[in-house]
């Protein structure tokens, strides 16, 4: 019985430990998907340049334009450097 | 179309790997003390050609982004009050639209010159003072190998006895009720600093630190919330005005955004006295880098006797690149902290997997 117990409590814990691991793992296809996002992200705002300054500096209500641009790429670009740095193995202490 | 749009310049590979390089940079040394990187990034694209306004513009629509994300990183680490953040991200708010109005009415009377030489007195007063008291706290810490990151002098004693009734707020960082009072001219310096030099941390963190008693540590990272506040705040001023150039903005935020994330990484390895390292070098570095143009400025106005071009050119040379350097080595301090926390830390995991 007592080693059952000791087996169920270190299986548990190598469970808890993988799953830990797990989830410091990055998943290369989020990170693959993020990237090519951001990608996408910046080469429309450089194609479409001349179109969407014009409309980001005509000014007045105008102004939500430049910042959900800087919302949209901060949370697409904020979670791909920060996946892309863990997969590099540059991670928290824990 | 570009030609119309008088205001924005025309981009080339040059101009954007050097913002994308500044913006990585200054990532690093905000994602670590919670400010810096954005007095550098307002003279290097004004030396592309940038009009001064749509730099100081495009500078603060890349910091609100910036910020936020460093934010929840370091809140990810348990190191922000969030509370904090906001209540004094308010009053820094007001702080920056009374210094830009400030500014402007120093533009009005001085002319060009006279509100530099402003901002670089600013730089000079402000870093003087509080430069050298962070600088020498961090020496203190580091030479005693004291690992408590925690101040403490009369004026937080003061801080946390004051009572006043209906203004108590629980501050997670200091585990303690103070008057929201006590954090509004704390703000409003912060948004006036940053209003006027464009870092207001070099005041919103040792405020949090040596008034309040924040850690260091939950400081600087505090500190991003207010940058959080003032940035969108300040960008949809000057959205509305139509001076920001997203494009500028988003190249820099492209390379800030790695920055930050191996800024914040850096606090969780180093030990906490590092925050006011780096923040002490820098600030001590970029008043010796304002030091060098005060003269020119107090020259041109008739102050001192009259430069010559080429020696005026040569001090703004200096003073830029020092500033320059400031930030170059605020990163390289970042990073070797980082790395040696890294190889310690290791070492530990390694030490503990063999007993």
């Amino acid at each position: 019985m007592t080693d059952h117990v000791t087996s169920f409590t270190e299986t548990s814990a190598l469970a808890a430990d993988d799953t830990a691991a797990k989830g410091d793992t990055t998943n290369p296809v989020v990170v693959y998907a993020l990237g090519l996002t951001v990608f996408l992200l910046y080469g429309a705002l450089f194609q479409w340049q001349d179109e969407v300054l014009s409309i980001s500096v005509a000014g007045r209500w105008n102004f939500i334009y430049p910042v959900a641009i800087a919302f949209t790429f901060s949370f697409a670009h904020g979670a791909f450097t920060g996946m892309l740095w863990n997969a590099l193995g540059l991670k928290a202490k824990k | 179309m570009l030609e119309t749009l008088s205001n924005f310049i025309a981009l080339d590979i040059w101009g954007v790997t050097g913002l994308f390089l500044v913006g990585f940079v200054g990532g690093m040394v905000s994602g670590f003390i919670g400010s810096g990187g954005a007095f550098v990034l307002t003279p290097a694209m004004m030396t592309m050609g940038v009009p001064g306004i749509v730099a100081v513009a495009s500078n603060m629509c890349h910091k609100f982004p910036k910020a936020l994300v460093g934010a929840m990183k370091r809140a990810k680490y348990g190191q922000v009050d969030v509370k904090l953040g906001l209540i004094m991200g308010c009053s820094a708010e007001a702080g920056v639209l009374v210094g830009a109005d400030f500014q402007q009415k120093i533009r009005e009377s001085f002319g060009e010159v006279g509100s530099n030489l402003y901002v670089s007195a600013a730089f000079v007063v402000v870093l003087a003072i509080v430069g050298t008291y962070v600088m020498r706290d961090a020496l203190k810490a580091y030479r005693g190998g004291d690992h408590n990151d925690v101040a403490d002098n009369a004026l937080i004693r003061w801080a946390r006895s004051l009572n006043i009734p209906g203004t108590m707020v629980y501050f997670p960082s200091i585990k303690c009720r103070v008057s929201f009072l006590i954090t509004i001219p704390m703000g409003f310096c912060t948004g006036l600093l940053a209003a006027t030099i464009a870092v207001g941390g070099f005041i919103g963190v040792p405020s949090m630190m040596y008034v309040l008693g924040v850690p260091g540590l939950m400081a600087s990272a505090t500190e991003l919330v207010i940058a959080f506040v003032m940035g969108l705040g300040g960008t949809i001023k000057f959205a509305w005005a139509g001076f920001v150039d997203i494009r500028l903005a988003m190249i820099i935020l492209a390379g800030s955004l790695f920055g930050i994330q191996v800024g914040a990484i850096g606090t969780t390895y180093v030990k906490p006295y590092m925050i006011k390292m780096v923040m002490g070098v820098i600030m001590l570095m970029v008043l010796v880098s304002r030091g060098f143009v005060v003269p020119v400025y107090m020259s041109q106005l008739g102050m001192l006797p009259a430069m010559e071009p080429a020696t005026m050119a040569l001090l703004k040379s200096i003073s830029f690149w020092v500033m320059v350097a400031a930030l170059v080595v605020g990163a390289v301090i970042v990073v070797r902290a980082l790395l040696a926390g890294m190889a310690e830390h290791n070492r530990q995991v390694a030490l503990a997997a063999g007993e």
